[in-house]
C-alpha cells in the first residue's frame, strides 16, 4: 500500500493524517503553499491607517466585529496590534467590545475563544457571541423584512471588522459586509438572506462579480457603516497572509483578488476517476462539510470522469456542529436529497468523529459514508478501475479550480 | 391559479409534502421549491400569466407560497 498525507483538525490540533491507498493510483496532489506569510513589522505598517482614521473619528468606544471556529483565521497576532492603537487612541479596554459574527452558528466557549482571538484578548476585553434577540433596527427594509442588527455593534462609536477571506458559495468570498448581514442579524433577515439563496436569487462562487447578493448587502452596510475594515488573506495552514485595510468595498475587493489568485488551482482540465478533498481548514463540524465541495462545484470543465468517485474526508472535531437555520429542527432544515452537481457521480465521506445517524442528517441516505478509512477503500475496490487517476485536494474548502 | 400553479410545482417525490400543503406554507422550508425550480416557475409564470419578473422582484416573499404566488402574479398584471 502506499499512503498520502492530509492537513486535519484546524483549531483541534492542525496535524497531518495518513491514510493508505492501493499501489497503482496514480496520483495528482493539488497542493497550496503556505510559505509566504505576512512579517510582523509588514502587519504593523498595514495597520497604521488605523490611528489616523481614530484620530478623525476620536470614539469614546469600539466594536471589533471577528469571525467564528468555522472561519480559519486565527487572531492571535492581530489583535493586540488593534487594541493598543485604540488605546492609544484613548479608548480604554473596557470601551472595547470584541464581538464574534456568529450568524446562525453556535457560540464560542471561553476556551473556544482563546483559541481563535488569544488569551490576552479574552481575559482583558469584553468578548461576545452574536444574539439574534439582542439586535435593533436600523432603518433598512428589505422587501416586507425589517434589518436589524446586533445592538453592542450598532452602539458602539467606532467599528471594525475583521474577516478571513475563503470562496464562499454564495457570497463570492467571504468576510466583508456579509461579517454583519448575515453574520450580526436578526433572525428574520437571516432566513431571508439564506432563502434568497436557496431559491437561487444571488450570488455566485468565488465570484465577485455581478453578485446580487453581495451588492444587496453591501447596502445595507451603508446605512449601518464599518469605520475600519481588515480582510485577511488566509494561508491553508491558516497563517496570515496578507491583510487588506480600509473601506470595506475596496478592502475586501483587494483581498478577495489575492484571496482567489492564492486558491486558484489549475488542474490542466485532466478528468479523473477519483476525487479526494479534504475539507481542512473548515473541518470542525459537519454542517460544514460541503465548503469540501469548492473544487468541483468552482470547476468550469468537469473533474471528474462519468462513474468517477468523490471522497470527501473531514475531521469533523465539534462532531455534528450546529446551524440555527439549515441544521436539524432549524426553519431550513429538510431531508437530505441526492446533491445535482453528484448526479454523474459517486460520493463517498469520510469521518471519525460522526455516526452514520449524524452523516444522514446532513446527506441523502443513498451515500456512503465511513468512518474506517481500509472499510472505505475496499468499498472503492469494488468498482474504481484499476490504476485509477486520483486528484487529491488537501485544502478542499478553499481550492477553486475555475 | 392556485391549482395550476400547484399543478406545475407537483413533484412526485414530495407526495407527502403536497398532501398536507396549505396556501400559505412555505414552499422553501418544504423543499419544494430550490434554486432549479425557481428557475422554472419564474420562467412558467412569464409564459403563462404574459408578465415580466426582473431582479427587483427576486424575493422569497414574492414566491414562498402558493398564495404570494398568486398575490405577486394579480399585482404585476
Amino acid at each position: 500500500m502506499a499512503e498520502i498525507t492530509l492537513p486535519w483538525g484546524a483549531w483541534y490540533g492542525d496535524s497531518m493524517k495518513s491514510f493508505s491507498i492501493p499501489d497503482g493510483w496514480e496520483i495528482d496532489a493539488y497542493n497550496l503553499d503556505s510559505e509566504m506569510a505576512i512579517s510582523d513589522s509588514d502587519l504593523a505598517q498595514k495597520l497604521n491607517a488605523l490611528p489616523d482614521s481614530l484620530s478623525e473619528k476620536k470614539p469614546k468606544s469600539a466594536v471589533i466585529v471577528v469571525d467564528d471556529l468555522t472561519r480559519p483565521v486565527e487572531l492571535h497576532g492581530l489583535l493586540p496590534l488593534i487594541i493598543s492603537r485604540l488605546n492609544n487612541a484613548g479608548v480604554a479596554n473596557d470601551k472595547i467590545k470584541v464581538l464574534i459574527g456568529l450568524g446562525s452558528h453556535h457560540g464560542l466557549s471561553i476556551e473556544n475563544m482563546q483559541k481563535k482571538l488569544g488569551k490576552f484578548i479574552v481575559e482583558n476585553v469584553n468578548c461576545i457571541n452574536h444574539d439574534t434577540e439582542d439586535v435593533v433596527p436600523i432603518d433598512v427594509i428589505w422587501g416586507k423584512t425589517e434589518v436589524k442588527l446586533n445592538r453592542h455593534y450598532v452602539e458602539s462609536d467606532y467599528k471594525i471588522v475583521i474577516s478571513g477571506l475563503t470562496a464562499h458559495s454564495f457570497a463570492g468570498f467571504s468576510g466583508g459586509a456579509k461579517m454583519l448581514f448575515p453574520g450580526l442579524a436578526d433572525m428574520e433577515t437571516l432566513a431571508k438572506t439564506h432563502k434568497s439563496v436557496l431559491m437561487g436569487f444571488m450570488g455566485k462562487l468565488g465570484s465577485m462579480e455581478n453578485n446580487k447578493f453581495r451588492a444587496t448587502i453591501e447596502e445595507f452596510v451603508q446605512k449601518a457603516g464599518i469605520d475600519f475594515f481588515i480582510g485577511v488573506v488566509i494561508n491553508a495552514n491558516r497563517s496570515i497572509r496578507n491583510i487588506y485595510c480600509g473601506h470595506y468595498v475596496d478592502a475586501h475587493r483587494e483581498a478577495a483578488e489575492e484571496a482567489r489568485a492564492y486558491c486558484l488551482t489549475n488542474t490542466n482540465n485532466q478528468l479523473y476517476d477519483v476525487v479526494i478533498s479534504s475539507a481542512y481548514p473548515k473541518d470542525t463540524e459537519l454542517l460544514q462539510a460541503e465548503n469540501g465541495f469548492i473544487p468541483i462545484k468552482s470547476s468550469k470543465e468537469k473533474l471528474l470522469k462519468p462513474g468517477g468517485t468523490y471522497i470527501l474526508l473531514t475531521a469533523c472535531s465539534e462532531g455534528l456542529g450546529h446551524h440555527g437555520l439549515f441544521g436539524p429542527g432549524g426553519r431550513l432544515y429538510r431531508k437530505p436529497r441526492p446533491i445535482r452537481f453528484l448526479k454523474e457521480y459517486n460520493f463517498v465521506l469520510f469521518s471519525e468523529n460522526v455516526s452514520r445517524e449524524d452523516f444522514q442528517t446532513v446527506f441523502n441516505e443513498d451515500y456512503n459514508f465511513f468512518n474506517n478509512w481500509d472499510n472505505l477503500i475496499e468499498h472503492l475496490n469494488s468498482f474504481v478501475p484499476a490504476n485509477p487517476k486520483v486528484a487529491i485536494f488537501p485544502y478542499g474548502s478553499m481550492q477553486l479550480t475555475g | 391559479m392556485k391549482d395550476q400553479i400547484l399543478k406545475f410545482l407537483y413533484d412526485d417525490s414530495l407526495k407527502e409534502e403536497f398532501e398536507d400543503l396549505d396556501n400559505d406554507d412555505s414552499l422553501l422550508e418544504l423543499g419544494i421549491i430550490d434554486s432549479f425550480k425557481m428557475l422554472e416557475l419564474i420562467d412558467y409564470i412569464q409564459k403563462e400569466f404574459g408578465i415580466d419578473i426582473d431582479e427587483d422582484d427576486m424575493l422569497p416573499e414574492n414566491f414562498d407560497s402558493i398564495n404570494a404566488i398568486v398575490e405577486f402574479i394579480g399585482s404585476k398584471k
